[in-house]
């Protein structure tokens, strides 16, 4: 009891950059166990000690990346009805119903399933599941930055937004599978591909040079 | 049938068991649900044989999928049939459109089988049953799914084609098991207005999906 309450002092009474250097360590971890290659988010272990600091982050940094378009000649001249900024406002929010509101439908949808699934636990591990196509991201905006309209810059695009795809469906699609009864796991299994598909088809949008 | 189903289900909007039995499906069954909505002549009804309880799996990720498909593909056949003016010399994409596909397919989906239950609760004896009748909206979007795609070739005579004909399997769908109930309870001159109305509303939204997003 007293070794409890000892540990709990020191956590509380220890200085905030060593909480944070913690915290942002084992997001850090996390991120590092989705993206290796052959990883599959096992409920029982990897992500038993859900958080949302890091799907909140990596949420923050895909809606930043994909909302800066008014450098690429995103908007169409005198015609257009929305300016820039507009349009730069509603994909950074599109990006965040998207995420969240999609992570959340895609839970709900294999609780509905008679899954047995923690709620926060799955929204943890979808959206950790997104970080390898934030990395598409990354590479797509190089690319668009770059002002380059060649097809071959187009098939890297594409590719890459690709590979994220397949590694973020890959990553999580065991995770929903497993908590669903056996005959049910491919209707469980395909929201998440619609879901991933979307911030995919989003990122091929938005980084259109 | 369509008509309102017999008893055994519980209806306590707290409890989650409530929502649960409308997913009560396997992979296997949504399977067979999609199969037998996309069968083009058959004038077999959905819920017959196999099919007996209504699911609500089937309806919303239908409109889901559909919403995606449209936005890509629209998108994509946007890009493909756009020509640089002056004024606007680069593509965009009006990202609002998601936004208004998302409401008129939902909507669509929703609304309208709420109202005719409601319709039919009120003036008819043997009403419909509402997730029965919502099912059948939901699947007739089916083979809209891959009109979608198909719009994508920047065709106009070839895109109303698609279009067409897809609305015919789609609303043949919606009467074939809706019209049961229909003339059991009006006579056959009322009936057949309330079919035409099915009909008309079905292609009012066929129109609007293919001129909002393709064009």
């Amino acid at each position: 009891m007293s070794n409890m309450s000892e540990r709990m002092e020191t956590t509380l009474d220890e200085p905030v950059s060593v909480t944070l250097k913690r915290e942002l360590r084992n997001i850090g971890d996390k991120m590092y166990k989705v993206v290796l290659p052959n990883s599959k988010l096992n409920s029982a272990n990897e992500l038993r000690n859900w958080d949302l600091w890091g799907p909140l982050i990596i949420c923050l940094v895909l809606a930043i990346m994909l909302s800066s378009g008014s450098a690429s000649g995103q908007y169409g001249g005198k015609g257009s009805k929305h300016s820039a900024a507009d349009q730069n406002a509603v994909v950074f929010a599109s990006v965040f119903v998207i995420v969240w509101f999609g992570a959340a439908v895609v839970t709900v949808n294999a609780v509905l399933l008679k899954g047995s699934v923690s709620f926060f636990q799955s929204i943890c591990v979808l959206g950790y599941c997104i970080f390898p196509l934030t990395l598409s991201a990354l590479v797509c905006l190089g690319v668009g930055w770059s002002g380059c309209r060649s097809t071959l810059c187009l098939m890297v695009r594409l590719a890459s937004v690709g590979v994220g795809l397949l590694w973020s469906t890959r990553a999580s699609i065991g995770f929903l599978a497993e908590v669903v009864p056996p005959k049910r796991s491919a209707l469980a299994a395909y929201p998440v591909v619609l879901f991933y598909a979307s911030i995919a088809w989003i990122i091929v949008i938005r980084s259109s040079p | 049938g369509v008509a309102s189903g017999g008893g055994g289900r519980s209806w306590n909007p707290i409890s989650l068991a409530t929502y649960q039995q409308y997913f009560d499906v396997d992979t296997a069954d949504i399977l067979a649900r999609l199969k037998r909505a996309m069968s083009p002549g058959s004038s077999e009804k959905f819920f017959g044989g196999e099919i007996t309880r209504p699911d609500l799996y089937g309806p919303f990720w239908l409109c889901t999928t559909l919403i995606f498909t449209m936005a890509a593909a629209g998108n994509l056949g946007a890009m493909m049939s756009f020509q640089p003016t002056e004024d606007s010399r680069v593509f965009t994409y009006n990202f609002s459109k998601l936004t208004v596909a998302t409401s008129v397919l939902y909507g669509y989906a929703g609304i309208v089988p709420l109202v005719g239950w409601a319709v039919s609760k009120w003036m008819f004896s043997a009403p419909f049953g509402l997730i029965e009748l919502i099912c059948v909206y939901g699947y007739s979007l089916t083979v809209y799914i891959p009109a979608s795609l198909l719009c994508v070739v920047p065709i106009e005579i070839f895109r109303w084609l698609v279009v067409a004909v897809a609305f015919g399997s789609s609303v043949r769908f919606i009467t074939t098991n809706v019209k049961d109930v229909v003339m059991g309870q009006l006579d056959d001159q009322k009936a057949l207005g309330v079919l035409v109305f099915v009909g008309l509303l079905h292609a009012a939204l066929s129109v609007f999906l293919k001129l909002y997003f393709y064009s």
